[in-house]
């Protein structure tokens, strides 16, 4: 071809990319004003790795709990969704294990069913898919609802060659109107957490064949779209950001050095390393378009079950392009509770004391009492539920296993509401899997054990 | 920033972000994350200086294309891992010739350097002259047309039915015919 001819394909070929396709996001506005205040907060600190020293615990007994830039917002007062009304729903085959907000909808797995729809409004029952495989109590909640499929981890059974039946688990679709099964894949492991499986831009990304794989099948079909496995000898967490799966791999060893943070195409599953983060971290969550991980030094490594320990954290911010803000941590002994609550960093400690640092800055912003006492049996504590946080109200919500319920003022950590719920203990109760707390818009379900109660919080009434 | 200069910036992102983030999709060769990122920086600076900008468009058109160039001089030691996107790629064993030369060209254009892209994409895209392409990128115009000679010879060397340099000779089974020719 002449070069003109080859100009016109290269032409014809740019505008025939299907960019109606592309979308820009409807959060754009925030995504950029938010990363720019944490690009000029890494400038104020002179240098692209922005430093800062905090420290949660005892520390605030001459910190005063840092600084409180909105100190005076009020909260606002909660409001009820249309058709709402207190429910309760007491049933650990239907609720045992744990359970997902959708709309007006609440999907459950419990210990003899795969996944219950209930209406969050009312806390009836829609639909129940019976287990297929023993059930059990394994902790698993379902991985996420999108175009009408709800996506759960259930039981897959195997007759070994003994004639034993083995278990271990599978992803399963299941349409979201009628819990019918779309399809379902094997997985490489039990494992049931929120990195085993999750929704990706076109896909559903699961860990399957082996530790070192991970498989996008198509969300309707189950079809496999691409998969990628990751070099031996290499462990690797996962999570979405805005769709695009990443990777952060590091040596599976003792002193495993610096961790690689890998994206992965959606629709291709070609891999880009996008950098190298300094020392071994270990995946806390996302928030907004960042990566949020954790290192701790090797001190803290020494006394994992000393309860007193001071334990010296390294929180990192990574977005997709590798871009790093990192705030040192210091947790003074074991924690009922530590991470991720929206863009705050929320610790509750034995004692149910709470403190919150802004994760875009890295600066303590309160601390406070909860006024929750956890039990203790056996030299051990119990667990909180993983705190939630509503922004529109301003409101930190903690939930005890005990049925506590304490809402605090996101901005300065007043304490703003308390409740009780009637939780019935169950043998072991408060010691095993910790409770979870759910928002239905303003409306918090708490669960535990397989009991939900779903309620409005009273503020400012 | 005002509220008011708030309100006209969160306006502009609303009407133009959808054509810019195309924009860029071309440019990143299909790779929507690596897209938005660049469109979001571009918004960044426009977001800092936006009383400052007469014409939002352009400035934000134009942080697109040198932050392209920019991350192509920062990260040039790294080989180039861009991840095509293939268009309406149907590999469907009765796709037509032009359709399969297009995909081929698409994916090759994913292994230009992010300069080559830049360029390719302002030259044949925007449509735009070299001297323009030159004042949008902050270079010379003779390196603007030295990176769309060497761009369209290595795409030749990636699609073997684009044919050597120079050849009139039409590649029969992938040659093309416009739509509207063929009826």
């Amino acid at each position: 071809m002449t070069t003109e001819q080859v100009e016109q394909k290269v032409r014809e070929t740019l505008h025939a990319v299907a960019l109606d396709r592309v979308q820009a996001p409807g959060d754009l506005v925030e995504k950029v004003v938010r990363r720019r205040g944490r690009r000029r907060f890494s400038q104020a600190a002179g240098a692209a790795v922005a430093v800062v020293a905090i420290s949660v615990g005892a520390v605030f007994g001459f910190g005063g709990g840092g600084t409180e830039p909105d100190g005076d917002r009020p909260v606002r007062p909660a409001s009820s969704p249309d058709g709402w009304k207190p429910w309760q729903v007491n049933d650990p085959d239907t609720a045992g294990n744990g359970c997902l907000v959708d709309g007006d909808a609440l999907y459950c797995q419990g210990h003899k069913n795969d996944a219950v729809k209930f209406d969050a409004r009312t806390g009836e029952q829609l639909w129940k898919r019976k287990a297929t495989g023993e059930g059990g109590v394994q902790v698993g909640r379902p991985v996420g609802v999108r175009d009408g499929v709800v996506y759960v981890y259930r039981d897959h059974s195997e007759r070994q060659e003994n004639g034993d039946q083995f278990s271990t688990t599978e992803l399963a679709a299941l349409d979201a109107d009628t819990g019918q099964v779309m399809w379902a894949e094997k997985l490489a492991q039990s494992d049931r957490s929120e990195q085993a499986a999750m929704l990706i831009d076109g896909a559903v990304l699961a860990n399957t064949r082996n530790f070192r794989t991970v498989e996008a099948f198509d969300p309707q079909t189950g079809k496999a779209k691409w998969r990628y496995t990751w070099a031996k000898g290499t462990a690797c967490d996962r999570a979405a950001l805005g769709g695009v799966p990443y990777l952060l791999c590091r040596q599976d060893s003792a002193n495993p050095g610096d961790t690689e943070l890998i994206r992965l195409d959606p629709a291709t599953g070609n891999a880009q390393k996008v950098s190298t983060i300094s020392g071994e971290q270990g995946l806390m969550g996302t928030w907004g378009d960042s990566l949020v991980t954790v290192s701790t030094d090797a001190k803290s490594r020494k006394n994992p079950d000393d309860d007193t320990a001071v334990r010296n954290l390294t929180v990192s911010t990574i977005t997709g392009s590798g871009e790093q803000t990192t705030h040192s941590v210091r947790l003074d002994g074991r924690q009922s509770y530590f991470g991720l609550v929206g863009d705050l960093l929320i610790a509750v400690s034995l004692k149910g004391e709470a403190t919150a640092v802004s994760l875009p800055t890295g600066e303590v912003l309160w601390t406070s009492p909860t006024g929750i006492e956890l039990p203790k049996d056996d030299g051990r504590t119990a667990l909180v539920a993983p705190p939630v946080v509503s922004d529109s109200q301003g409101v930190v919500y903690v939930f005890s296993p005990t049925g506590d319920l304490v809402g605090l003022s996101k901005h300065t950590g007043e304490r703003v509401w308390s409740d009780h719920v009637d939780i019935q203990p169950s043998k072991g109760f408060g010691f095993g899997p910790a409770p979870q707390l759910l928002r239905y818009e303003d409306v918090l379900i708490a669960h535990a054990d397989g009991q939900l109660v779903s309620l409005l919080p009273r503020i400012g009434d | 920033m005002k509220a008011s200069s708030h309100d006209e910036f969160r306006e502009f992102v609303a009407m133009r972000s959808t054509a810019l983030l195309q924009l860029a999709v071309l440019l990143t060769g299909g790779d929507r994350h690596a897209a938005e990122d660049l469109l979001q920086i571009a918004l960044m600076k426009a977001y800092g200086r936006w009383t400052h900008i007469e014409q939002p468009e352009a400035y934000v058109r134009q942080v697109i294309y040198r932050q392209q160039v920019n991350r192509w001089r920062l990260r040039r030691h790294r080989a180039e891992t861009t991840v095509p996107v293939l268009p309406e790629s149907s590999k469907d064993a009765d796709a037509e010739p032009d359709t399969e030369l297009r995909i081929a060209l698409w994916a090759a254009l994913g292994h230009l350097s992010k300069r080559q892209r830049a360029v390719v994409v302002l030259r044949y895209f925007e449509d735009l002259p070299e001297a323009e392409v030159a004042a949008l990128l902050g270079c010379p115009v003779g390196t603007v047309r030295s990176t769309a000679h060497r761009s369209l010879t290595k795409l030749r060397g990636l699609v073997p039915e684009l044919g050597p340099e120079g050849s009139t000779q039409q590649v029969q089974p992938l040659s093309y015919t416009p739509k509207e020719a063929r009826g």
